[in-house]
This record gives structure tokens, C-alpha cells and sequence, in this order.
């Protein structure tokens, strides 16, 4: 026991436990914390994953063995402080006037000067002292000499007892509020809508979550988000009513402005989506079917007569996009709101599951959007296996409509439609024979592309010249499908689009009609009895920091007797330029026997 | 502080000081009256006090370093003469002479980014051919650097507003500005030290830290110059003290780091005629690291109650934070070991250059390989 204590207390122990307690930590940091098995099981291999949990390294901040060295280091710095403080206290008020002259000559800056006959010097000497900062204690010693022993900055022995016990109050107070020392303290989230009360509050452990009952309820009014000129987030406020019994309190809430409430803290800390209000359009195969529900719900429909679920994920009110033709920057350039970025407007994601459970994701936007000088209407689509997700571009018409487009795809599916193009296309040659040829070629394709999209010209096609012929004979066939003056571009472009849904396999299209917002504040809840220990530890560590750095204990012995002056000086920490402020004071010293000497006096 | 034997200044403490003292004195208090009734409705209470106690501290600072006079004051004058300049509009900057080529906050930031390498030249031909007159030239090059970069920080912050109202905040938000405040601060801890340790025989090695900053600054900041809008998180008064008393810290263990080094290649002949006393570097490293250690510790501490008012917590053990624990305990140690223990020499020496490292981690690293809540410094 002995000498585990012996251990603790010693300054090898100390500095090793602060090393391992840094390796510790480090562990923490670069291996992520407290995700699911899974991840680290997909991402080290079985074996590792069994190993980092059994260690704990999986969690380490929270590994017993972690908060062990935790308690080692406060230990160890209670020890110390323990072992010290008397002797600290007692050096602190002393003068060290017991000192012998023979050892006080053995120092290392130590002079001595002749003094005239029957002088002490004693009143020059001390004021000397007290002007350079100095406090003194006079005291005669045995062969009636006169010592003046003095010290200046006591302070720094109080830094080291601050800075100490600083460290042992943070360490109390992180493990209370750690739940290590006392139980009660959480740090849970909360995800109340607008409107909606909540009373519980959710915390995260490891892989599973707890309920923290609240003293109190809370009710959302409002939830609202600032934006800055060029849509970048600026604010996020929640405007709550807390309810506790027959009182009730209107708090605003805010990044970075929490509010306290029976000492359980507030924090703005997120938001969500509460339940918006969305209608939305399916298209497919011409009809056009309106679907509406609200975000996070589940909405059964039939899918080209198949039964399927479409499951509303998330809305964004606002999505900011660099732009596209935006030049590169210049060292000097300086980027105003808006410069390089813009709102493109709403998107809705929503995911489409069959039957067999099998779904695939899906983003789109509410408002066309520019690329290019022209407008679109944008649709993401990722199939399940798929790694990124692949966004179409419908062409938008004058009107905003995608009407172009619709006719186009119906024409293109509708043979009869197709051989009437065909025929169409291939009257303007004005040969017989080239005009059945043409005519066959055109079905040929146009029933081709109608299946695969672009697709169908490599594999027609022998080279690259008749691709291209074939691909202005789709473009002419395309513009008599739609039987009037398309935009040459917005027809181009439908094409474009239409082989995407193809190649795609898109089961259907959707628009986003319009949506009424509802949001949810995401709020943290903490109660963390700790916390003013802490915060008590902090403001004694910054002073007790300051006083031992800034703050150098040094003591002064002058000692008269017999004719001699010895003056010795010392400091708590050896440095080269001790030797020039042991200098100074040996030539005010002697400066003073100059002037009190007789010679001096005439 | 401690007395230095101090052959290069001491000649020049016979001027006047009482006079310029006061005027200077006298200039700040009027400034900040004049921005406390002129400036009141747009200034809550923090923002009062952060006034008040910066120009206290200046105060103080300034009376005990008289240099830093002329240089606030030259920094006040350039950054008014650019406000003025501005009239307002952002885009003066395109056309008005002095602001395209000297005092918008970009060009103020590259000027000082070409004085801290001219000043690391002339540092070194001086140190080199032991030649006072380069390395004095060096001190001149540094101390313009300076004002420029004071300028050019002064002037952001103005622009800033000028972008919008609501997009102001002090230039100390992102990886970009936080490198020119770390190039100026290094810098400045270097020229105390080199006025009151009178050598400048450091001024080469300091400097090469400070050129290897900016070097990187230039380089990173072709595309992240930009002012950019706060994300809420940062929008606190806790800013304008925890990312300075940081970089305090920072820069000082990058200083204490290349004394270190200085200390390990004094063996050598040719480093010897050119370098203090082994004694002497021992001594600087020991001090650049605890004044590092003080204000790394306030910053650690400023952080902890900023995170307890925007993360709900003092502690949530994100990797910035983590790292920052590791590099106060790793200087813990280091002052345990050398305090203590009574440790000295060649071990000290490589443990500050090791600590260098892992500051750099805190610093760059972190940002770089791992995620976590102080997103805002990525690279």
C-alpha cells in the first residue's frame, strides 16, 4: 500500500500518466466513436471490430479502463497537492532567515563588500528592497551581525496550489458530470414540431437510445430559419413555451443564446422536417395521377398497375448550388452573396419500394431550373444498386410546361403514330425507291429508339457518318411525330431526355406540385451538475497558469557584520539572466557604500 | 519579465517617453470615447466590454513595448485611410489606386506576405555573413510585415461589413484568416523577444516558420480568400478571444519548436559562431513554451465555456477538442519534466520539436483527417 502511494505521488508517475492519458485520448480520435457494429465491423473486418470492442476502444471516452487513468491522473495530482501544500505554505511566509552565512556564501551569485567603519547600512538597504519589489524580515544574528533576509513573488507558490487543485476540481467535476462519480447528469436531444409538446427527451448510447424524462414540458410555437443573401443558413430560432404545472415561460431559443430552466439547459442545436404538407404528380404512360401527403408518411399507389409504396423523405426548402459558370477565382477576388452560388429552389426525395421490397430513390425540384441559357425541370433517380444518383433533364416549354416532352414520349410509344411519321419523313425524298427505304429505315429506328433510346443508333449504325445521317432522320421523324414547330433545342433536348428515361428505366415521372412547410426544432437538453465545479476549476487554472509562469520567486540575504556585507541571491529556476539581475543588485549595493562611505561624505 | 543583457536598444531609452506616452495614451481613450458614444446603438453590452478591455490591454502592452505605438497607430491610419477610400462601396477596390495595389485587405495581406520573406532573406544573408546591418534590415522588413498584416486583418473586418450587414464578423473565422493572424502573431512574438533578449541571431529561424505560413497561406488561400458569411455556430462574442489566445499559443510552440532545433545544431561550429548560448536556448524554449502554456490554457478554457453555450456541453470529446487536450498534456509533461525533474538538453529539445508536431496536428491536421464539430477550419 505503501508503496502504491509512493507511486501515485511520484513525478515519474505523473508525467507518465499524462502521456498515456494523451496516447488514450488520441486512440479516440482517429478511430470514430460510438457508430453501430456494423460500421466497423464492414470496415476493419470481423476480427477487429470483436477486438476494438472488446477494449472499448469503440467507445473510449466512456471505457472504464479510460475513466481508471482519469481518476489515476486526479489521484496522483491529489497526492501531490496533498504532500506539498504544508511545505508550500510554509516557504510561501518564510524568509529563510535561519540560513547560515556559510552556506548563503556557497551560493551560487553571492558578493561581498568591505563596509566602512561601524556602518549597516540597514535603513538604505532596506528601503532598497522594498523598491525593487521585495518584502524583509530584520533579524540580528549570533555574532551580532544583522541579517535583512527578503523574498519577492510568493505568488508563484500559490499558482502551483491553484493550478493543482484546479486540476483535481475539473477532474471531480467531469466525472460527476460524466456519471462516473454521481448518477443524474444527461446530455439528450429532443425533436419537437411545430405546435406539438414534448416532455422526453432522447439519449444516445452506444448502439440504443433512452428516454430521459424532463421536470417540465415543452411546447414548439415556431421554428425559424434566417438566411443570408445568397441562401446560406444564418439563424436557426425556436420560439418555445415551457409548461411546467400551472406556470408557463415564452422562451426564445437560439444558436449559441441557450436558456436554463430548473437547472436543465436549452440548446438550439438542430432541425428537422415536422411533417410538411407535400402534393406531388405521377406521370406515367400519359396519365397524370396527383398524389399528396406529408413528409415522413408512407402513400400506397399502383405503379403501372403494380402496387407500391412511395415513401416521402425529406423536403429542402432552399438548396444552394455553386454555379456553373462561375470564372475561376482571381487571387484578389472577393466573392460577394450571390457571386458564386444560388438558390435552385424546393426539392422533395422521396423513395418508390415495389412489392418485393426492393426501392430505389428518388430528388426532385419544384422549379425549373437554368443550365446553359435553357430551363429544365430536373429529376434524380438512384436504383438500389447503383452508386450515385443520375439526374434527368426535361426540357422545359414557353409556358413552363413540359408538354413537349409528354407528346413526344406518347408519339414515340404509339406505333401508329411512328409508321405515320415514318411515312412522312420519307415522302420529301421524291424517288420511289429511296422513299421506301427511307420509310423502313425510319420505322426501323424510330421503334428502335422508342425501346433504347440513343442506344439503338450504335447498334444500327456501321460507323459514325450514318450514325449521324440516322440520327438527323430521328430528329426530322421526331419533329413530324409532334406534327407541329417544336424548338428545334427543346426537341433535341426531349429527345435527350427521353433516352434517359430509357436507359434509366424510370418506372414514371413525377413533378413537384407545391408543399406547405411544417418544422420540427431540434433541441439538446443537458443537465450537467458538474458544470460549476468545473467552471470554479477553470477560472483557478487560468490564474494559477498565469502566477507560475509569469510570477519568479526570488529571495535576497544581505548580512552585515564585522566591517563585511555579504549579499546573496537566488530564484526559483536557474537561468542565464540571473547572473545580470544578481549583477544590478551587486552594484546598487556597492553604489550605496560609495555614497554612505566617508571619503563620500566630504 | 526577465532582465536580458541587451546590448542592441539600450542606447535608445533616453527620448522623451513621458510626452509620447501620453499622446498615445491620449489618442486611444479619445478613439475609444469616440467609438463608445458615436458607435452606441450598434453595440450591446460584450461588445462594449471587448472594446473597453482591448484598449486596456493595448494600453498596457504598449507602455511596457513602446513599439507597439507607432504600429497600432500606423495601423489605425492605413486602415482609415482605407475605410475612407472605400466610401462605402466594395467595388472601389477595383479602381481606386491605393486600394487596388496597397490597402485592400488582400493586397495589405499579400504586402505582408512579401515582407516576412523578404525579411527571412535578409535574416539570413545577415545571419550567414554575421552581419548586424542585413539582420537589422530583417527587423525593418518584419515590423512592416506587421502593419501590413494588422492593416490588412483592420480592413477585412471593414469589408466584411461592406458585403453586407449582416455578414460582418472579425477576421478570424476560417483557415485563411486564421494564418495571417498566426503569421502576424509569431512574428510579433519574435521581435519582443528579439528587443528584449537583444539578438537577432533567432530572427532567421523564427522567420522561417513564419515564410513556411505564409508559403501555405498563399497557397491554400488562392481559392478560399473569399469573405464568407458566418455559419450560426460562430456567430458569439466567444470568437474575437478563443481563436487569438489560440494562436498565441500556437505560435509560440512553433517558436519554442525552432529554438529547439537552434539548441540541437548549436554543436556544430559553423551554428555555434552564430547562435546564443546553448544556455540561452535552452532558457527561450523553456519560455516561449510556457507563455504558449499560459494562453493555450485560457484559450482551452475560453473553448470550454463557448462549447457549453453552443453544443449544450463544456466537453464533447470531438477530435479538435481531443487534440487540444493532447497538446496541453504533452506541454504539461514537457514543464513537469523539465521543472521537476530538472531535466535538460538534447531530450527537451527533440520533445519541442515533437510537441510542434502534434500542435500542428491540433492545427492543420485535425481539419484535414478527421471530422468532427469545429468543421469551420477545412480544408
Amino acid at each position: 500500500m505503501k508503496s502504491l502511494l509512493d507511486l501515485l505521488r511520484s513525478m515519474r508517475f505523473a508525467i507518465a500518466i499524462l502521456a498515456v492519458v494523451a496516447v488514450a485520448a488520441t486512440t479516440g480520435s482517429i478511430l470514430e466513436q460510438s457508430q453501430p457494429a456494423v460500421t466497423y465491423v464492414g470496415r476493419y473486418g470481423e476480427f477487429w471490430a470483436d477486438f476494438f470492442m472488446l477494449c472499448g476502444l469503440t467507445d473510449v471516452y466512456h471505457a472504464w479502463w479510460f475513466i481508471t487513468l482519469l481518476a489515476f491522473m486526479a489521484a496522483s495530482t491529489t497526492l501531490c497537492l496533498w504532500q506539498r501544500t504544508p511545505a508550500m505554505l510554509r516557504d510561501m511566509r518564510s524568509y529563510r532567515e535561519q540560513k547560515s552565512i556559510a552556506s548563503l556564501r556557497k551560493l551560487e551569485y553571492s558578493a561581498e563588500f568591505d563596509l566602512p567603519a561601524d556602518q549597516t547600512l540597514q535603513p538604505g538597504l532596506a528601503s532598497y528592497l522594498t523598491a525593487e519589489g521585495y518584502h524583509y524580515k530584520h533579524v540580528f544574528t549570533h555574532g551580532g551581525g544583522s541579517l535583512l533576509a527578503a523574498r519577492a513573488g510568493a505568488a508563484r507558490r500559490l499558482g502551483y496550489l491553484l493550478v493543482h487543485g484546479a486540476m483535481v476540481l475539473i477532474c471531480v467535476g467531469g466525472l460527476v458530470d460524466g456519471n462516473v462519480l454521481l448518477h443524474g447528469s444527461y446530455r439528450a436531444s429532443m425533436t419537437i414540431p411545430e405546435g406539438g409538446t414534448g416532455n422526453v427527451a432522447l439519449v444516445q448510447q452506444g448502439d440504443h437510445v433512452l428516454e430521459q424524462p424532463l421536470p417540465f414540458s415543452i411546447r414548439l410555437k415556431k421554428f425559424r430559419i434566417e438566411h443570408y443573401a445568397n441562401g446560406q443558413p444564418k439563424d436557426f430560432a425556436s420560439d418555445i413555451e415551457i409548461i411546467d404545472g400551472q406556470h408557463t415561460e415564452d422562451v426564445t431559443l437560439q444558436v449559441n443564446h441557450p436558456y436554463t430552466y430548473r437547472g436543465v439547459t436549452l440548446f438550439q442545436s438542430g432541425f428537422a422536417d415536422g411533417g410538411s404538407k407535400i402534393s406531388l404528380r405521377m406521370l406515367s404512360n400519359g396519365v397524370s395521377n396527383a398524389i399528396s401527403g406529408a413528409v415522413g408518411a408512407d402513400l400506397p399507389l399502383l405503379l403501372n398497375g403494380e402496387p407500391a409504396t412511395l415513401e416521402l423523405s425529406e423536403l429542402r426548402a432552399v438548396n444552394v448550388f455553386d454555379k456553373d459558370d462561375v470564372p475561376g477565382k482571381a487571387w484578389n477576388s472577393r466573392g460577394k452573396p450571390g457571386d458564386h452560388t444560388r438558390d435552385v429552389g424546393p426539392s422533395l426525395a422521396f423513395r418508390l419500394r415495389d412489392k418485393q421490397g426492393q426501392s430505389d430513390e428518388w430528388n426532385i425540384f419544384q422549379r425549373r431550373i437554368e443550365i446553359g441559357g435553357a430551363g429544365y425541370l430536373l429529376i434524380g433517380h438512384r436504383a438500389a444498386l447503383e452508386p450515385a444518383m443520375r439526374y434527368l433533364r426535361l426540357p422545359v416549354d414557353v409556358d413552363g410546361s413540359i408538354a413537349t416532352y409528354t407528346r413526344l414520349a406518347q408519339a414515340l410509344n404509339d406505333p401508329k403514330a411512328r409508321a405515320a411519321a415514318a411515312v412522312a419523313v420519307a415522302s420529301k425524298a421524291g424517288d420511289k425507291r429511296l422513299e421506301d427505304t427511307l420509310r423502313m429505315t425510319a420505322g426501323v429506328l424510330l421503334e428502335g429508339f422508342s425501346r433504347e433510346g440513343f442506344r439503338t443508333l450504335t447498334r444500327n449504325a456501321p460507323d459514325a457518318s450514318v450514325g449521324r445521317l440516322y440520327m438527323q432522320l430521328i430528329e426530322r421523324a421526331a419533329t413530324l411525330l409532334l406534327k407541329d414547330d417544336a424548338d428545334p433545342r427543346v426537341l433535341r433536348d426531349a429527345l435527350a431526355a427521353y433516352s434517359d428515361t430509357v436507359e434509366m428505366r424510370l418506372p414514371a415521372l413525377f413533378a413537384f406540385d407545391s408543399f406547405a412547410q411544417v418544422n420540427a426544432t431540434g433541441l439538446q437538453v443537458t443537465h450537467a451538475p458538474g458544470a460549476l465545479l468545473v467552471y470554479l476549476g477553470c477560472a483557478l487554472l487560468a490564474m494559477g497558469v498565469i502566477c507560475m509562469v509569469f510570477v519568479r520567486e526570488r529571495r535576497i540575504w544581505l548580512h552585515s557584520a564585522g566591517g563585511k556585507l555579504l549579499l546573496a541571491f537566488s530564484a526559483n529556476r536557474n537561468n542565464p539572466g540571473l547572473q545580470a539581475e544578481f549583477d544590478r543588485h551587486a552594484a546598487a549595493v556597492a553604489g550605496m557604500i560609495r555614497d554612505e562611505s566617508p571619503t563620500n561624505m566630504r | 519579465m526577465l532582465a536580458y543583457p541587451n546590448p542592441i536598444y539600450a542606447g535608445r531609452r533616453q527620448t522623451p517617453r513621458l510626452i509620447r506616452n501620453g499622446l498615445f495614451l491620449a489618442i486611444l481613450a479619445g478613439a475609444t470615447c469616440y467609438a463608445l458614444l458615436h458607435y452606441a446603438a450598434q453595440m450591446d453590452m460584450f461588445d462594449n466590454v471587448i472594446l473597453i478591455a482591448g484598449a486596456i490591454g493595448l494600453a498596457v502592452m504598449a507602455l511596457s513595448w513602446t513599439v507597439l505605438q507607432p504600429l497600432s497607430l500606423g495601423a489605425a491610419a492605413l486602415s482609415l485611410a482605407a475605410i475612407g477610400l472605400y466610401r462605402g462601396q466594395l467595388d472601389s477596390a477595383d479602381h481606386v489606386f491605393l486600394l487596388k495595389y496597397f490597402l485592400s485587405s488582400q493586397c495589405a495581406i499579400m504586402w505582408m506576405g512579401l515582407s516576412y520573406w523578404g525579411a527571412t532573406v535578409l535574416y539570413a544573408l545577415g545571419w550567414l555573413r554575421r552581419a548586424t546591418s542585413w539582420m537589422r534590415l530583417g527587423t525593418r522588413a518584419a515590423w512592416a510585415g506587421s502593419l501590413f498584416g494588422l492593416t490588412g486583418l483592420l480592413v477585412r473586418w471593414f469589408e466584411s461589413y461592406l458585403m453586407g450587414a449582416d455578414v460582418g464578423h472579425i477576421p478570424v473565422s476560417n483557415l485563411y484568416e486564421v494564418f495571417v493572424l498566426f503569421s502576424f502573431l509569431t512574428t510579433m512574438l519574435y521581435l519582443h523577444l528579439e528587443q528584449h533578449f537583444g539578438s537577432r541571431q533567432l530572427g532567421l529561424f523564427a522567420m522561417l516558420m513564419v515564410s513556411a505560413a505564409v508559403a501555405f497561406m498563399f497557397k491554400y488561400g488562392m481559392g478560399a480568400h473569399e469573405i464568407q458569411p458566418l455559419i450560426p455556430a460562430l456567430k458569439s462574442y466567444w470568437m474575437k478571444i478563443h481563436v487569438p489566445a489560440n494562436f498565441i499559443g500556437y505560435g509560440a510552440f512553433s517558436m519554442a519548436a525552432m529554438f529547439g532545433a537552434a539548441w540541437l545544431l548549436a554543436d556544430r561550429p559553423f551554428f555555434a559562431s552564430r547562435l546564443p548560448s546553448r544556455a540561452w536556448l535552452d532558457e527561450l524554449s523553456y519560455k516561449a513554451i510556457a507563455l504558449g502554456f499560459v494562453f493555450f490554457t485560457i484559450a482551452a478554457i475560453l473553448g470550454a465555456l463557448w462549447a457549453a453555450e453552443a453544443w449544450g456541453g463544456y466537453w464533447s470529446w470531438d477530435p479538435k477538442e481531443t487534440w487540444a487536450l493532447i497538446v496541453w498534456l504533452n506541454y504539461a509533461a514537457w514543464l513537469h519534466a523539465r521543472l521537476v525533474k530538472n531535466v535538460r538538453g538534447a531530450l527537451l529539445a527533440w520533445w519541442s520539436l515533437a510537441g510542434f508536431v502534434i500542435t500542428l496536428f491540433a492545427f492543420l491536421g485535425v481539419n484535414m483527417f478527421l471530422s468532427g464539430l469545429h468543421s469551420y477550419g477545412s480544408l
